[in-house]
């Protein structure tokens, strides 16, 4: 879901605020037409996050899926940041 | 009471300052009305769609012009 993602597409919102209720983060995601959670692993804490709050998820996307492993290692590589982005434009395109 | 009003100048933004001035003036209700259009302000409240109205801090409503009976309710709890 504050900051407008690169290409364009859609505004990132962070999901914590929503768990912690912030009034600004709760009004502008009910305000949205669609919902896409993107979670790093497949504990998918953003989507339960926000089905916790009552907001419907529109779109589900795993990063761990797309191709960056969820370890411990905090050096993210360019190439794999930039293909996992793609891949995520592409899910959603189609849906 | 503190009534900010988020908006960059759009047509919407500008209704919801009427709307609200409107409400005030009939209820009698005493509030300092203020219209931030920094974006950075704006989005320190975590307000990504404007317009949206705050009142002493608390975000009622994002993207769209309240409503006369919303704005009462808000300003006569």
């Amino acid at each position: 879901m504050g900051h407008q993602i690169r290409k364009g597409f859609a505004n990132l919102m962070c999901t914590a605020g929503i768990g912690a209720r912030a009034s600004g983060i709760m009004k502008s995601a009910e305000a949205s037409d669609k919902i896409i959670a993107i979670d790093g692993c497949p504990v998918n804490c953003a989507s339960k996050t926000l089905e916790l709050a009552g907001f419907k998820v529109d779109s589900h996307i795993i990063i761990s899926e797309l191709g960056i492993k969820k370890t411990k290692d905090k050096d993210l590589k360019e190439n794999e940041v930039s293909e996992a982005l793609d891949k995520t434009l592409e899910i959603l395109q189609f849906e | 009471m503190k009534i900010e009003i988020l908006g960059t100048g759009c047509s919407k933004c500008n209704k919801t300052k009427e709307v609200i001035e409107k409400v005030l003036k009939s209820t009698g209700v005493k509030a300092e009305v203020v219209k931030v259009e920094d974006i950075e302000t704006i989005l320190k409240y975590g307000v990504m769609i404007t317009p949206a109205v705050v009142i002493d801090g608390d975000v009622k409503i994002v993207g769209k012009v309240p409503d006369e009976k919303e704005i009462k309710k808000w300003v006569t709890k």
